[in-house]
This record gives C-alpha cells, structure tokens and sequence, in this order.
C-alpha cells in the first residue's frame, strides 16, 4: 500500500516547522530585548489592570458633570467647533487644487508643480498636528489662530492625499477626449476630472471634517485654543474627576459627530448610487 | 456500530417532520428528493450543525441530541463529512488538509503549531496517495481542481477513521464527467474501511449506481425507504413532483 | 444646422425643460451650501478666532515671518543625539502596534455579526470598545495610562494598543464577515475545539488582510508615537519636547525634519512590505 516515499515530504515538514519555531524565538527575543531597551518592566503588567480599575473607580469616578456644564468650559466646546469648522473649510479648498497639482495624471505642472504638491501634502501629513500646534503656538503666541492653522495643515495633509489618489484612479478617457479636442489643463480639470470625482470628493470631505473635528477636541492641550486646555488644566492639577468627565464630553462629541457624518455619507451613497468612502 | 435512529419532528420550521430511519454497519445509502425536501438537513443534524427541534438520533448506544462542549466533539470526531463545496481549507496544503481530519484528538500545544506524529503523516500520505494525489501532496489547495480537491475532502473525512460517513452532495459542484468517478472512489473507500455512509445526491441515476438502498424525502418526510429494485418511474414521480422530471 | 436642430427635436420640449430644471435646482442647492458654509465660517471667525487669539503679540506680518525665520537653518550637530530617541518611536510604535493585534483579534472575534461567540452582550460590548478606541485621541489615551504606570515607553505602548483597536479590530471583524463560513463548518463538523476553528479555519483567512492593515496602522503608530513623548511617553517627543523648553528654534526644526524622515522610511517600508503581501 503504502508506494509513497514519505521521508522528503517529513523532511520538508519537519524543517517548515524549525523554521517557524526559530521565527517565533526570534520574535520572542527581540521583543523581549525591545521592552528591555525601552526600560518596560513587565511587572508592572501584571499590576496594570489593579491600578486601572482603582483609576476608573476612585478617582476618575464619578466623573464631575457639572465643571463640564459651566459656561466658560462650554464656550470652549463651541470654540472647538468652531476651530474645527474653520480648518475643515480651508484645508479642503487648499487641499482640492492641491490634489489636482499632485495627482500625475492631470497635474497642470507635471514637474516642478507635482513635485511641490507632493512636499506640502506628505509634510503636512507626516507631521502629526499637535506637534504643528506647538510650532504655530511658538510664532503666533497662545491661542485660537495656531490651533486653527495646525487643524488646517492637519486636513491638508489627510484630505489632500486621499483627493489626490481619487484623481488618480479616475477613467482617462474623458480627460484624454478632451485633450485630444484641445481643452486646456483648467478645462480638463473643472469639466473632465472634477465631474467624475464629484461624489467621492464630497464623501472624503465629511469624513475628513470627522478626522479635523477629533483633532480639535485636543488640539488645545498645548494652548490652541478649545477645549484641550481644560483638559491640560485639570490633568496637572490632578482633578480627575474632571478629567473624566471631559474625555466622555470628547467621546460622546465624537461619536455624535461621526453619526451624523454617517448618516450623510448614507444619503450621499444613496443619492448618486456610488460607494462612499467609509473608515 | 450499531442503529442509528433519526427522529425529527420540526415543530418550528417543518424542514424535517418526523424522520425516522436506521443504518447498519458498512451500509452505503442514498438520499434523493428534489431540492428543499430536507435532505441537506437532515445529515445536518445528524451531526448537529442544525440543531434538531425535537427527537433523538442514536449513535451506537450514544444520544447525540443531548451532547453538549467536549462529548459532542468526541461524538462528531465519530462522523465524517464530505461536502458539496468540499470546505477545505484554501491557503493549506494539500496534506495539511488532511491531517486536519484528526486536529481534534491532539494535544492543544500540537494543534496550535499544526504538529503531528510521523505515522500519522505516513498514513494520511499513503491514503491520499491511494485517490490519486500522491503527486500534489505538497500543493496548497486552492491550485487544484475541483475533482482534486473533492479527493482532498473525501480523505479528510475517511482520515477522522469515522463510523459513519455523512456525505452532502459529493458531485454537485463538480464536472459531470468525473461524477462517477468521485462515488465509485467514495464508496469503494467506505467499504474498504467498513464504514457506514449516508450519501445525499440529486442525480438518481448515479444513486442507483451506487447504492443498495435508498431514502427518498419529501418535504421532510420519508415517503420511500428500501431497495432501489422497488422504485419505480411512477414513485419517483411522486417524489419529484413538484420539480421537473425531464432532469431525472 | 438641420442636424442640430434633429437631435434638439429628438428628446422635445418636456425633457429639455426637465433637463434644465434639474440643472437649476443644482444650482440653487450648491449655491445655498456653499453661503450656509460661508455663514457658518463668518460665524466661527468673528465668535471665535479673532477674539481668542493674541494679534498684538504677533506684532504684524514683518514680525511673524521674522518668527518663522527663527526656525531656519536647522542645527545638524543636535543629529547624532536623535538616533536613540528615533529608534525608541520606532519600537513603542512596533509592540504598542502587535499588542494592540492581539487586542484588536479578541475585539475582532467578539464584534464579527456573523460568528458572536458571546452572543448579543460580547457584540455589544466589542463594537462599544470599537468606537471608544477611535473617538478618544491618542494624547487622551496616553494621559490615562501615564496616571495608570507612570511616565515612560509602557504607557505610550499602551495608549497606541487601545488608539489601534478601534481600526485594526473594525477591519478584522468585516474581513471575518467576508469570510468562507463552509471552512469553519468543515472543522465544527470533525469535532474540532472553538480554538482549532479559529487557528486553522479562521486566522488562515485572516492572514493577507490582517498582515496588510497591520502594517499600515504601524506606520500612522510611528507618527502617533512621535507624539506621545509630548506627554511623557519618550522618543523623539521627548527631544522635540526638551529642544521646545531650552528655546531653541534650530534644534526644534532638526527635531521636526528627523520626524519627518522616520515616518517617510517608515511608509516606504509599509508601502513595499503591504505590495509584497497583496
């Protein structure tokens, strides 16, 4: 019966199987050697889930409600959005002709102009917005202005990459039929891509507005502005039923906001028939 | 083995009311009855994939109703499957596949790391060998063939060393032409083991080939249970009533 | 000209004037978007950011650009000092990022409508823990584990796990939506153990998706990392933190550029790495 030589396919196992074993020590190894450089002491894992239960139930709880209904603490909720809703509406009008500069299959100015759309996206983007909060507020001084242009490079950098791959993935004949009929790059863009685009720009700019509106909630942490300095405040002076109730304030924020949002990317998705953008 | 007793009355849903039959060690018997009848369900809750509503099946002298966590795992590990979309596992190769027959009855740490004793691989080589797959036994599964990989099911199952073979549907998603095939392999298989097999098939022409005896259902009823020299074109008739018969 | 004026004949009268109806609510509706935006903004200037900010610190437009200027040219000789703290961002982004794997597979698990192994509570619960990770930033998470274990790398691990479940674990659970139930079916079917099912069932199809979102979240953890120093939690915030408080505006710009280069090398691995396994 038994016509099949067993002993290579063994061998073949067998070593698959070292090999995952020696991956795996490694794995472990390196972790283990990580932690260690990082000065992590795995003892206090084992204490971690202690400690955050005395966090959440003594001292984060309960949480001080009414701190978070005060007027000066509220007028800096409305100043979030309000930071939030400035920097959505110019970081998108910066970041669509952005896009359009950066994306290689319609940029006006395929050389210098792409590269330099490039630059000002993938800067904005790699540079996380706080820590732009922090350069703005070294140059302007504290407040809202800084939180507001940190917010702006932040949508920048996260609407104009998106915009710019949707650019890029659209249908080229179009473009290449008007082209081809002598449009100029302006008119290729406004009656060629912008058309086809359209649904999916409006898709990512709702998202965004979610992306800038979680940012603002903390932008202020370092002094720009909204409600993040009052987390600041009460952090440092150790309050931390205030700080509970705040980050709930920025959880149930977010959360309504991301409904609405998503209720608008439903209807978007159901007015034009097309799959909407959806994290 | 001994009887195997199926009494389903489905109070809620009505897919099966009622049914109630036995096997014998090494019998080979065919399902048949139009699509919807049950028969899908049936060897489903045999093995309690779908829960039965009401009734008791017997396994040797276990009720299977009542098992529950490990004594049902025990109890299906007893019970082999072949599937009509074979269910294998896609990215494993070929003999991985196989191996998982038997995943259960090892060691936790054994599992996790997908080992097993030399033997045991010797002996799921030489059994894929014996359908024609000694060749391929290092392929990943989702590089063969439908035929290839129904092979690949139909050892997984016969690797379990069942007592009871449950096979939906062998062919069904398979080219006709290797059809015959795929049951003569299966049953030669069966009785070369000494197992028991309950075998659904549409096709009434390929059970009869293969089966001594046969079960029709009709909407989840057993109107017919004996040998197929009985069945006439008329009976069949009732059985496929509601279809068309120019398929049979 | 006849030509023309057959194809303007063909749809007839109702179907222009239905065409140019439509193309007027179009605009009447983009035109009340964009003055409900312009409002909303005017609204948010005058209410908000031009009492909230300090203009006569700023000192005009001469004294900003001056300001700017302060950052240039950077201070190279700072560059040797920053390879530690670039190689601890890295690092609290990789474990904070596989911690935050193995959170995110058990939420997965949980929250995947097709499988609920802990029925509706565990789904509940797994898609409750989804939307907090998300909706509560990065800093938010860091200041909570700092006051749990003190400042350091452990707390930043910590707050990139809980900051990652949210999207990692949202992706697992839809990948595990998609997948092809008749495999788990097979193992159920052969007496196989919920963990077997999982291990050899479940994660086998996991795997591509799984690999790739890791990757990817690892590269945003580098730039969230990048952050978390700001609060105490080590790497290159740290530096960016200590060049911030000695006032020194070269060094800040070398910290920013050094920033800049981890995370660019860090989504060009991701990019290659997340090619290789699609």
């Amino acid at each position: 019966m038994n016509r099949i030589d067993v002993a290579p396919i063994l061998y073949r196992r067998r070593r698959r199987l070292v090999l995952r074993f020696v991956l795996l020590l490694a794995l472990g190894a390196g972790l283990w050697l990580t932690l260690q450089y990082l000065n992590v002491r795995l003892e206090r894992f084992a204490t971690l889930f202690d400690r955050l239960g005395i966090l959440l139930t003594e001292r984060y709880y309960p949480p001080d409600f009414e701190y978070i209904l005060r007027p000066r603490f509220l007028q800096s909720v409305l100043e979030t959005i309000h930071m939030a809703l400035v920097a959505t509406l110019v970081g998108l009008l910066l970041a669509v002709p952005l896009a359009w500069f950066a994306a290689f299959n319609a940029s006006p100015l395929p050389r210098a102009g792409q590269a330099a759309a490039r630059v000002v996206i993938t800067g904005a983007r790699a540079i996380h917005e706080m820590i732009w909060a922090i350069v703005f507020i070294m140059v302007l001084g504290y407040g809202v202005l800084a939180g507001v242009l940190a917010l702006t490079l932040g949508c920048i950098g996260f609407a104009g990459k998106l915009f710019a791959e949707e650019i890029e993935s659209i249908d080229d004949a179009p473009v290449e039929a008007m082209r081809a009929s002598g449009a100029g790059s302006q008119a290729v863009f406004f009656f060629g891509v912008l058309p086809q685009v359209r649904t999916a720009f409006i898709g990512i700019s709702i998202y965004t507005w979610d992306v800038v509106f979680r940012s603002a909630t903390v932008v202020g942490f370092f002094g720009a502005g909204g409600m993040g300095w009052y987390l600041r405040r009460t952090a440092d002076q150790l309050q931390s039923d205030r700080v509970a109730a705040i980050i709930l304030l920025i959880a149930a924020l977010v959360v309504i906001s991301e409904l609405v949002s998503h209720h608008a990317r439903t209807a978007l998705e159901g007015r034009s028939g097309q799959r909407v953008l959806e994290r | 083995m001994e009887n195997l007793h199926v009494r389903y009355p489905g109070a809620t849903e009505d897919v099966l009311r009622g049914v109630r039959l036995s096997l014998a060690p090494r019998e080979f018997v065919a399902v048949i009855g139009a699509s919807g009848s049950g028969k899908s369900t049936l060897l489903r809750a045999i093995n309690r994939l779908v829960e039965p509503s009401a009734g008791s099946i017997r396994l040797g002298d276990i009720e299977v109703t009542t098992l529950r966590g490990r004594t049902l795992r025990q109890c299906r590990r007893r019970m082999g499957m072949i599937f009509q979309e074979f269910n294998l596992i896609e990215r494993y190769r070929v003999l991985d596949n196989v191996l998982l027959g038997r995943v259960g009855s090892q060691s936790a740490l054994r599992a996790l790391f997908a080992m097993y004793p030399a033997a045991m691989i010797g002996e799921a080589a030489s059994l894929l060998d014996r359908v024609g797959l000694g060749e391929f036994l290092d392929q990943r599964v989702d590089a063969l063939s439908g035929g290839q990989r129904q092979r690949v099911g139909i050892c997984r199952a016969l690797f379990q060393s069942p007592e009871l073979l449950l096979v939906d549907e062998p062919t069904s998603s398979l080219d006709p032409r290797i059809a015959n095939d795929i049951m003569e392999l299966i049953r030669d298989l069966a009785l070369e083991s000494g197992v028991a097999a309950i075998c659904n098939i549409h096709d009434v022409a390929l059970a009869r080939r293969f089966a001594s005896r046969v079960i029709a259902l009709r909407e989840g009823v057993v109107v017919y249970d004996g040998p197929f020299d009985a069945l006439d074109e008329t009976a069949l008739g009732g059985i496929y009533a509601v279809t068309d018969r120019s398929q049979l | 000209m006849s030509v023309f004026a057959g194809i303007q004949a063909a749809p007839g009268p109702p179907a222009l004037a239905r065409w140019q109806h439509a193309r007027r609510r179009g605009h009447i509706t983009l035109f009340a978007v964009i003055m409900l935006l312009l409002a909303l903004s005017v609204w948010a200037v005058q209410d908000s950011v031009i009492p909230g900010t300090d203009w006569r610190r700023m000192d005009g437009f001469a004294a900003v650009l001056m300001g700017f200027g302060r950052f240039l040219p950077p201070d190279p000789s700072l560059l040797p000092t920053l390879f530690a703290p670039a190689l601890q961002t890295i690092l609290i982004a990789i474990v904070g990022t596989l911690l935050g794997a193995l959170m995110s597979l058990t939420v997965a698990l949980l929250g995947a409508a097709n499988l609920r192994p802990l029925g509706a509570p565990g789904y509940i619960l797994a898609r409750g823990l989804m939307t907090m990770s998300r909706s509560i930033h990065e800093i938010v998470w860091a200041l909570i584990f700092v006051s749990a274990v003190g400042l350091g790398a452990f707390a930043g691990i910590l707050a990139l796990a809980c900051r990652s479940v949210g999207f990692v674990s949202k992706l697992l659970a839809e990948a595990i939506e998609r997948i092809d139930m008749r495999q788990v079916e097979a193992l159920r079917a052969q007496g196989a153990s919920p963990l077997d099912m999982i291990r050899h069932a479940i994660i086998p199809q996991l795997l591509p998706i799984g690999l790739s979102t890791l990757i990817f979240e690892w590269d945003i953890n580098i730039n969230r990392a990048a952050v978390l120093g700001l609060v105490g939690a080590g790497g290159l915030g740290l530096s960016f933190h200590n060049q911030l408080i000695a006032s020194n505006y070269a060094g800040v710009t070398t910290v920013l550029l050094a920033i800049l280069a981890v995370i660019l090398v860090g989504e060009a691995i991701s990019v290659q790495l997340r090619r290789r396994i699609v």
